[in-house]
């Protein structure tokens, strides 16, 4: 190929040609926003992502069906990538940082990965992901990680077994799309995503579509509805009930007359995609009347491109022992609660209790990190007085273990996880006496507002109290993020070593693979 | 006549009403106004405040201005700490009410023995100025009484009959009769800011705990008041002062994060 032609090209499609590598030219196209690497399964990942990580303008990056089995933490190079697209290559873990990464599009479809890591906090910016086939799908782990991302609109998880609970805090979506699932009922906390605009349940044979749009009446902006499979035959009757809906979509039914309730939708469009009608003539005469357009879809979708023989490969027997010597430590705040029932009031004291209770825990997939500045507190006890008993317990009940929100409403002691690297940060409150201890977990923050007990009663000694124990923290907060530092490189130290053993695990797939399909 | 007299008393009664509204319209934006002019004094700083000339005038009982005198201590208390390269005092609108509520029921009891008011308020001031809406946890308050006018130390006596001056001082003795000239000089009276200059130095010589100069405080509010039971008698008039300071336990952890 000659590279010379291309130089001023924005868009190249190198999709299934069957390379090994790039070119070395490939660093001459200054220009290049797009390019498609989609089923070139031999192509040896990390040098690839090395060149491209050179390209200074790539916007979008597809590598789609290349049996990649993990994505090189050379990612965090790129610098102007908005668009990633990473579907079925086998991935069961992504690296252990995303930084300096704008991403805003995320394909992570039809690979392994269980748990979404710390590092996926950082892609601050994302707004569409799909995460469909992966079995970390069911997880309310990754849900919670995926309601911290305030941008995130778009949710795809397409042809999967199990939805997370979780979904209902996932409070900034617009598109959820569920098409395929086998689930038999969504989840009733579907209901709390207040600006869901688009829901996608078709080819879903085993939902009951009744009782989805029961959970659906309460969204006031919902305007697009995509339903029916193969067995579908009936519009519900409560479809009336989605008061703000202007088109409907639906799949592959068999349909008889609509439903009386029809007349009552603010339904313009009607959109049937390979659909057969029992009663055609009557069906449209009806949308007629009731001044609906109906449009009929019925070309046959195209295939998929790409088979799926490959991906199911199974990573078990790599040895992943250089991994597990970075474990971390973990150590939780106790809080204790005092209700006062007649005066509707709420008070707790928050002990830290550092170095008491750590416990050692993976370093994949992990939610909780230590602070061990904060041992200077110990002892101390911080007050708090809320305002309304509900919005502090909602507040704690963020960042609290789920099972004890009954617990946290009768009794008196809750666990309250520390999280985040990017952790407690304690600040003076300009407005008022007291410290901010804000607990972050990427945009999930929980300020207290807290002044610690003393005993001392000269003004300028309370001061200095106060400003010796800051002066401390800070201090030691600096010297904690330098450790963060090296500990986050010694990660990435890691994660390459193990990025090398799959390298050549790869290698050793593909070349057997030729030879049999040579032969 | 009677249907003549009811329709008189109904047109009577509207006009008493509208009187009555506009009454109540007229003593609310008085209220308004004098609020008003309370907040343009604390508006500015003391510099501003002194070269303005609003306290160049003097301290009368008869036409004294509450608000003015209140202002002129708390800038003069301002200079003060200038001078010493201390911050100046915010105007804490909570603190003042607080003030001004001590200063009432000192009013009742007699304001005596200054020192023994400040132990007596020292354990109730913290939750006083939190239910007045006060944010920080340190309170603490001076009270002290001073004289009114600029009297010298010399003998004087209370003119009854005199009708040229305010508070009928005069120094000497009063004049015996078909003296030859029965003319005495009258005590002169302060002007706002001479008086607020004299009461501070007397002030910093009481003020045990140093509050005035304190780095502690970030915020203040005076309230004086005259001692009516030293006015119009052989007795030298003076006026009480009720200083409460307030500040944060946390002013001195102001560094931010992101500029370390």
């Amino acid at each position: 190929m000659d590279f010379s032609k291309i130089k001023d090209a924005e868009v190249l499609d190198l999709s299934r040609m069957n390379l090994d590598s790039l070119p070395y030219h490939i660093s001459s196209c200054g220009k290049l926003k797009k390019i498609d690497l989609s089923g070139n399964r031999r192509i040896k990942v990390n040098d690839t992502f090395k060149k491209l990580a050179k390209l200074p303008q790539l916007e979008t990056l597809i590598v789609d069906y290349c049996n990649l089995y993990f994505l090189p933490s050379v990612i965090n190079e790129f610098k102007h990538l908005k668009v990633l697209s990473v579907e079925g290559n086998g991935i069961s873990w992504l690296p252990p940082t995303f930084k300096n990464l704008p991403l805003e599009e995320l394909n992570l479809a039809k690979n392994n990965i269980d748990s979404l890591n710390i590092g996926f906090y950082s892609l601050l910016k994302l707004r569409s992901l799909n995460f469909s086939q992966n079995p970390g799908v069911a997880r309310d782990y990754n849900m919670d990680i995926l309601a911290s991302f305030p941008l995130l609109n778009i949710l795809i998880l397409q042809h999967s077994k199990a939805i997370s609970k979780d979904v209902g805090n996932l409070k900034a979506l617009t598109h959820l799309d569920l098409s395929g699932s086998d689930i038999k009922i969504l989840p009733q906390e579907v209901s709390k995503l207040s600006r869901l605009k688009s829901i996608d349940i078709h080819d879903c044979a085993q939902l009951d579509v009744s009782v989805c749009l029961e959970y659906l009446t309460s969204q006031k902006y919902l305007n697009e509805i995509h339903f029916g499979h193969s067995h579908f035959s009936v519009i519900p009757y409560n479809i009336s009930k989605l008061k703000s809906l202007k088109t409907m979509h639906i799949y592959n039914s068999i349909l008889g007359r609509l439903p009386s309730s029809f007349k009552d939708l603010r339904v313009t469009t009607v959109h049937f995609h390979h659909c057969s009608f029992t009663q055609q003539e009557e069906l449209f005469a009806e949308l007629n009347r009731s001044n609906k357009q109906a449009i009929v879809e019925s070309e046959k979708e195209k295939p998929f491109a790409y088979d799926n023989t490959f991906n199911a490969l199974v990573l078990s027997h790599i040895s992943v022992q250089a991994l597990q010597d970075y474990l971390l430590l973990t150590s939780k705040v106790y809080v204790s609660l005092k209700r006062n029932v007649k005066k509707n009031t709420f008070s707790f004291t928050i002990e830290p209790q550092y170095g008491y209770n750590e416990k050692q825990m993976q370093f994949w997939g992990d939610k909780v990190k230590a602070y061990p500045e904060l041992k200077e507190y110990k002892g101390i006890r911080w007050n708090y007085t809320g305002t309304t008993t509900l919005e502090d317990i909602d507040n704690i009940y963020i960042l609290s273990e789920k099972d004890d929100l009954q617990k946290m409403k009768k009794k008196s002691n809750v666990n309250l996880y520390v999280l985040n690297l990017q952790d407690i940060i304690i600040s003076a409150n300009k407005k008022e006496d007291s410290y901010i201890m804000s607990f972050s977990r990427g945009f999930d923050t929980l300020h207290l507002k807290v002044l610690p007990e003393h005993s001392i009663s000269d003004p300028k000694k309370l001061q200095n109290w106060h400003k010796s124990r800051y002066d401390n923290y800070l201090a030691e907060r600096v010297k904690r993020e330098q450790k963060w530092l090296l500990l986050d490189e010694k990660y990435v130290l890691s994660y390459r070593k193990y990025e090398e053993q799959l390298e050549e695990y790869r290698k050793q797939l593909n070349t057997k693979f030729y030879h049999e399909f040579e032969k | 006549m009677n249907s003549r007299s009811r329709e008189e008393s109904k047109k009577l009664k509207a006009i008493s009403q509208k009187g009555i509204g506009f009454l109540l319209i007229a003593f609310n934006f008085l209220i308004l106004s004098s609020f008003n002019i309370s907040s343009r004094y604390y508006n500015q700083t003391a510099s501003d405040f002194f070269a303005s000339g609003l306290a160049d005038k003097t301290l009368n009982v008869n036409s004294a201005d509450p608000e003015l005198l209140n202002a002129t201590v708390f800038h003069a208390i301002n200079l003060l700490r200038e001078k010493k390269g201390r911050t100046a005092f915010e105007y804490s609108d909570e603190l003042y009410k607080m003030s001004k509520e001590y200063m009432d029921k000192m009013e009742k009891k007699k304001f005596t023995d200054p020192e023994a008011i400040q132990k007596r308020y020292a354990k109730v001031m913290l939750n006083d100025a939190k239910t007045k809406g006060f944010k920080g946890t340190l309170v603490n308050m001076n009270a002290i009484e001073y004289e009114a006018i600029d009297y010298n130390g010399k003998e004087f006596f209370y003119n009854r009959k005199d009708s040229t001056t305010a508070l009928h001082l005069f120094y000497g003795k009063p004049p015996v009769k078909n003296e030859k000239k029965p003319e005495r000089d009258s005590i002169a009276c302060y002007t706002y800011k001479t008086f607020a200059d004299a009461l501070i130095e007397e002030l910093v010589k009481s003020d045990k705990q140093k509050i005035t100069t304190s780095k502690a405080y970030r915020f203040s509010a005076c309230v004086l008041q005259w001692d009516y039971s030293t006015l119009y008698k052989k007795r030298i008039p003076k006026i009480k002062l009720m200083q409460v300071a307030g500040g944060f336990q946390t002013d001195l952890m102001e560094e931010d994060l992101d500029e370390k």
